[in-house]
């Protein structure tokens, strides 16, 4: 027998579709035991809301709970917060509410988003491998076009002779990885009339640079504004997640902070 | 029967404020962690051979009329002395009063001679404790040495006191003797005091203070404080009026904080306000206090599986030969028969490694021995790595190794020294606060050649280990993908971690497959403020059999539950007066409860119903059958 359900919506505050917003959790860099999240995705487009409507979100893992301010709809922060308050042994589930700052009015929701879990299992875009480089520190070496390998970055052996131990460097990772980006997105660019062949390393890179970048490659005049998109995938990268925490722990070093 | 004695200084010496408290004042560590290392160490270094050594932490409430003990302390002239050595007139003895009790078991108490305070050496504990500051009698091996640690327990005090009941195995005596210290020296009536005042049976400032041994007068006090010094040896550390931030949650968390290998491993149990702190549960309690701790899981679990399973297996240690000492990196050659391919193996597959490295330490006054440490490693995520270095069950918590190996692989580390002739070195190279190591320190410098390589040696011996560990480098394809990860490759993940549908089949995939078109909706529901609205779709109108039949059911939503199994009729009833119904092109309308039927005749049919709070969430759910099969409704 057909059935059809609806739901009213006394408050009429609105719901996010689903995939407007994707969250994702990972392990912290340098704290014991502690869990970050950070915005992954967020399709302003998918909600009609005024640019300062302000966003908090609820994270939820049992009966514990832990709050967040993540700005505005028009500068949404991408950077990573710890989940220092969550039960760890449970799920974590996130409740994104969007509200008018002078009202404190609920307007939008997105509820039960479920987080994007951070395995070890799955691989990178980006290999590394220390290796004697001969005077440099690093260096990125790009495979042709048309190969289905990734991209590696080398490291100075006599520097971190293993890959991990250059992983756990704060101050390597928020020099180096930014540089990456830059030299992967030019490279796309260069290479944009072959990006969308099937079975190169860059296909996925185009999904990846749509994280950062709110504008896609094709639309946007590549002589123009091609140095302005390469400039805006760096700095979306620097501003995601755990690079933007691990920037702000290099820069909180420097004066003084450190952890 | 007890009495206080202060004593007048001479128009000739020096006063001042004790300079040796701000060794003990430490950005990083509370007053309970640094009280706690103090009244556990000494313990500790006061073990009777082969006993496993229990520190009591108690609180009792005592009321002064009732507890001798208070009127016996609070007496007029130590009142008037309070007064002065605060700058106020005279102290207000307190009407009640907390007393924080610490006891030591399976301890030799305070030993050696009470009626001579000018006696020295290694087992003069008594003399140590209550006569001497900046020096102590305990051998260097033990665990404390510079002699100062004792203050703690008397900042701990609101008055700055401290009173010991021991009972010592030396001579089966219990002896009762207290003392106050002042932070600085004061004037009462003229007169220049000296920062301390001792609490025993002799009151003339000429004579050596001694303590009481009048059994009727301990009995009395064991009695009135709850405490039993005459069943087994140790100290009975009473503390009055204890600074209110010494609570039983911050005790425990620094016991936990401080000592948790030597609890671990069994040389030692901790109560707190009647819980057991030992090797069987303070793992679980650990996890009770995890936000307080500085050693996070993951390390704590490194410790536990060396106290398990690590510590007593001797035989399957890495034994280092002495020429490792002599280069800069730890060779082959310095594995003696191990094999250095299984050690990498052991290590990669996240084993713990342990290995024993002999150091020569040169005493001056004695010919060179060689005393060892015991290194233990393993591989451990960027975010676990941790490191510790323990002495005779004394956490040298500031002392830092894999600083740097900090190239090689991330890792944990404990460097563990039980070793008696080393230990001796290094407690003479520890700073007051026992917390790290000072190769230049002069009391290092006087009694051994060679102390900087030596304690250089102590420190590199895990790093060494590691850089010999540490897998040749190679290529992952993992270590960033938390910076970058491959969206399209963790959507066919889940995909294929998704359990598959009951019925369905395996099988290989086909290379094309028949998309069935959608098929549109026959009816239109949609809610209103106060109602629903049903109606046929104009889009699917020409594929619908008339008449159809309809159940719509209505409910309001629930927190818990289908709120459609957890309507009640106090929400609202159906009937034909109670909501406002709207039928057009329809027949037999027909509400009951939370439901209604209806009949729709053609496609420009609708029905509407109102009436529900406008400001609860309605759930709705409508089903319909066309006239073909409408009976089986």
């Amino acid at each position: 027998m057909p059935t059809i359900s609806r739901t009213s919506n006394p408050t009429k505050v609105e719901s996010l579709p689903k995939g407007a917003i994707s969250i994702r959790v990972n392990k912290a860099i340098g704290e014991q035991g502690v869990r970050n999240f950070f915005v992954q995705h967020f399709n302003r487009d998918q909600i009609a809301l005024a640019p300062a409507t302000r966003i908090a979100c609820i994270a939820a893992a049992g009966q514990t709970t832990q709050y967040f301010e993540l700005g505005t709809v028009e500068d949404l922060s991408t950077k990573a917060f710890p989940l220092t308050e969550l039960a760890t042994d449970t799920a974590i589930r996130f409740r994104v509410l969007f509200y008018d700052e002078s009202s404190s009015k609920v307007l939008a929701a997105a509820e039960n988003v479920r987080a994007i879990d951070d395995d070890s299992s799955s691989p990178s875009l980006v290999s590394i491998q220390p290796v004697p480089l001969a005077g440099p520190l690093w260096k990125l070496e790009m495979p042709d076009n048309s190969a289905e390998e990734q991209p590696v970055l080398l490291v100075e052996i006599e520097m971190f002779s293993s890959a991990k131990a250059a992983v756990a460097d704060p101050t390597f990772i928020s020099f180096v990885l930014p540089e990456v980006v830059r030299c992967i997105a030019t490279k796309v660019v260069a290479c944009e009339a072959t990006i969308s062949d099937e079975g190169t390393w860059m296909q996925p890179w185009v999904q990846f640079f749509s994280l950062l970048n709110p504008v896609a490659l094709d639309e946007i005049e590549i002589d123009v504004d091609g140095q302005k998109w390469i400039d805006d995938c760096v700095k979306g990268f620097c501003k995601r997640g755990q690079m933007a925490t691990l920037i702000e722990t290099v820069l909180a070093s420097m004066n003084g902070d450190q952890k | 029967m007890t009495k206080w004695q202060f004593r007048t200084l001479d128009p000739n010496d020096t006063s001042g404020a004790s300079t040796a408290e701000d060794n003990f004042a430490q950005e990083e560590r509370t007053k309970v962690d640094i009280l706690v290392r103090e009244c556990i160490q000494n313990p500790l270094d006061a073990r009777v051979p082969g006993a496993v050594v229990h520190v009591s932490f108690k609180w009792r409430a005592l009321v002064a009329e009732n507890s001798a003990f208070v009127r016996d302390l609070f007496t007029p002239e130590f009142c008037a002395q309070q007064g002065s050595a605060d700058g106020v007139e005279s102290l207000t003895p307190p009407e009640e009063m907390t007393l924080l009790v610490i006891e030591d078991f399976g301890t030799t108490g305070l030993c050696g001679a009470f009626d001579n305070s000018t006696t020295d050496g290694a087992t003069e504990n008594w003399n140590a404790f209550w006569f001497r500051e900046g020096e102590g009698a305990k051998p260097t091996k033990a665990n404390g040495g510079a002699g100062q640690g004792k203050l703690t327990l008397y900042i701990a005090s609101k008055y700055r006191t401290v009173v010991a009941l021991t009972k010592r195995n030396s001579d089966g005596l219990r002896l009762l003797f207290g003392s106050c210290r002042f932070r600085r020296n004061y004037v009462l009536n003229g007169e220049r005091y000296a920062r301390e005042a001792r609490w025993g049976v002799a009151d003339a400032p000429g004579l050596l203070s001694k303590p009481a041994v009048d059994h009727a007068v301990l009995d009395r006090y064991e009695a009135e404080l709850g405490i039993n010094r005459s069943e087994s040896t140790g100290t009975s550390f009473l503390i009055p009026a204890p600074d209110p931030e010494i609570n039983s949650n911050a005790v425990a968390s620094a016991v936990i904080n401080e000592f948790f290998f030597p609890i671990l491993r069994g040389t030692l149990t901790v109560e707190v306000d009647g819980v057991l702190i030992a090797s069987n549960t303070i793992v679980g309690l650990a996890g009770n206090y995890a936000s307080t701790l500085r050693y996070g899981p993951a390390f704590r679990n490194f410790l536990f599986e060396i106290a398990t399973q690590n510590l007593d297996q001797t035989e399957q240690h890495l034994v280092v030969t002495e020429k490792w000492a002599d280069c800069t990196k730890l060779l082959e050659e310095h594995l003696g028969t191990a094999s250095i391919e299984q050690l990498r193996l052991a290590f990669k597959s996240g084993q713990v490694v342990a290995a024993s490295f002999p150091i020569r330490v040169s005493p001056r006054k004695h010919p060179a021995v060689t005393g060892h440490l015991k290194v233990f490693v393993k591989e451990a995520s960027a975010d676990e790595v941790q490191e510790l270095f323990i002495r005779q069950d004394l956490a040298v918590d500031k002392e830092k190794s894999l600083r740097s190996a900090k190239r090689l692989m991330p890792s944990q580390a404990l460097t563990l020294i039980d070793d008696n002739e080393l230990s001796r070195f290094l407690a003479a190279a520890e700073e007051p606060t026992h917390r790290e190591w000072n190769g230049t320190r002069p009391k290092l410098e006087r009694n051994y050649a060679n102390a900087p390589k030596t304690l250089r040696l102590v420190r590199n011996a895990a790093s060494r280990l590691l850089e010999l560990l540490a897998p040749p480098a190679e290529k992952d394809s993992f270590a960033l993908a938390s910076f970058f990860p491959d969206v399209a490759v963790r959507k066919e993940n889940v995909k294929a971690k998704q359990p598959k549908k009951s019925g369905a089949t395996d099988g290989d995939d086909q290379a094309e497959v028949d998309i069935p078109a959608p098929v549109l909706r026959k009816l239109e529901l949609k809610p209103l403020d106060d109602g629903a609205h049903v109606r046929v779709n104009p889009a699917a109108a020409a594929t619908c059999t008339f008449p159809m039949t309809c159940k719509l059911e209505l409910a309001y939503a629930t927190e818990f539950g289908k709120p459609f199994d957890q309507w009640d009729a106090a929400d609202f009833y159906m009937s034909e007066r109670s909501h406002k119904y709207e039928l057009r092109a329809g027949s037999d309308l027909a509400p009951k409860g939370n439901h209604v039927e209806f009949v729709l005749d053609g496609a420009e049919s609708e029905f509407s119903v109102t009436g529900f709070d406008k400001n609860r969430q309605l759930e709705m759910r409508l089903k319909y059958l066309e006239h073909s099969n409408a009976d089986h409704i």
